[in-house]
């Protein structure tokens, strides 16, 4: 099996369990009918299996190509951050982003 | 001469920055630096123990003692790593984010140097581009967080 699915995985969930965090430690307007403890509940459990993926991976990866591919967290946190946090960014930002993109394609290519 | 007092004081502030003063408190710079260190060499730990677990769990008759002697590297690799965050933490503290961005995004050069000299992974030219590449894109981030909103 690919290592990019379990990686993928493991990113997606990172990114969820930032978002949660955010919305614990600060509310927000929509969210405010939910306690907090739920969201660090959320952001516990993604946490915890999105480690869990890690370690499924780099047991069969090397991690000279997984760890770089982490990097994919950056772009995903930002895009959630606009979309569900509503957050605005700057465009150096989004220029920063695009880079980031680059190099994860980069090393993504060969594994 | 209220100008002097005011140099004294920024260059005990300037001094007591750049040394650990006896609270123990260190410049930022330097807890990142450490942050970064200890997160690349638990990541390391990590895969060293699950090459390990590897090796025992490949071999005929299942030697539990070395597995969970594996089990136990993991836990320490992944410690450690939690120690680096922690340092990041204290960092993030002291100093703006877009300061110290630029130290995190070694971390990938870091972990890849390591990752050659000690399990001797082979690493292609497109490879250490791309590395070199994400690491820009991290740093550009410091850039755009100190210009942006917040």
């Amino acid at each position: 099996m690919s290592p990019l699915l379990p990686l993928a995985g493991g990113v997606v969930l990172n990114a969820v369990a930032q978002i949660a965090l955010r919305y614990g430690s600060t509310g927000n307007k929509e969210e405010r009918a939910i306690p907090p403890r739920f969201w660090f509940i959320v952001w516990a459990m993604c946490f915890a299996v999105a480690t869990l993926l890690w370690l499924i991976v780099l047991r069969h990866t090397a991690i000279s190509y997984a760890y770089p591919l982490l990097g994919a967290g950056y772009i995903l946190v930002t895009l959630l951050a606009k979309w569900l946090l509503r957050e605005e960014i700057p465009p150096l930002r989004w220029a920063s982003i695009l880079v980031i993109t680059v190099g994860v394609l980069m090393v993504g290519a060969n594994q | 001469m209220k100008a002097t007092g005011e140099v004294v004081l920024a260059e005990g502030a300037a001094l007591s920055a750049a040394r650990p003063s006896s609270d123990g408190s260190m410049r930022p710079e330097a807890l990142a630096v450490i942050s970064v260190v200890l997160g690349a060499i638990g990541q390391l730990i990590v895969k060293a123990a699950l090459l390990f677990w590897n090796d025992v769990s490949a071999s005929a008759p299942a030697h539990h003692g070395l597995l969970l002697k594996a089990l136990a590297g993991v836990f320490a690799g992944l410690l450690v790593y939690a120690g680096g965050t922690w340092f990041w933490v204290k960092a993030v503290a002291r100093a703006s984010i877009s300061l110290l961005y630029p130290i995190s995004a070694c971390s990938y050069a870091v972990v890849a140097i390591g990752a050659r000299s000690l399990f001797k992974e082979n690493i292609e030219p497109l490879r250490w581009a791309g590395i070199a590449v994400i690491t820009l894109g991290v740093a550009m981030l410091s850039v755009s967080n100190a210009r942006g909103s917040k």
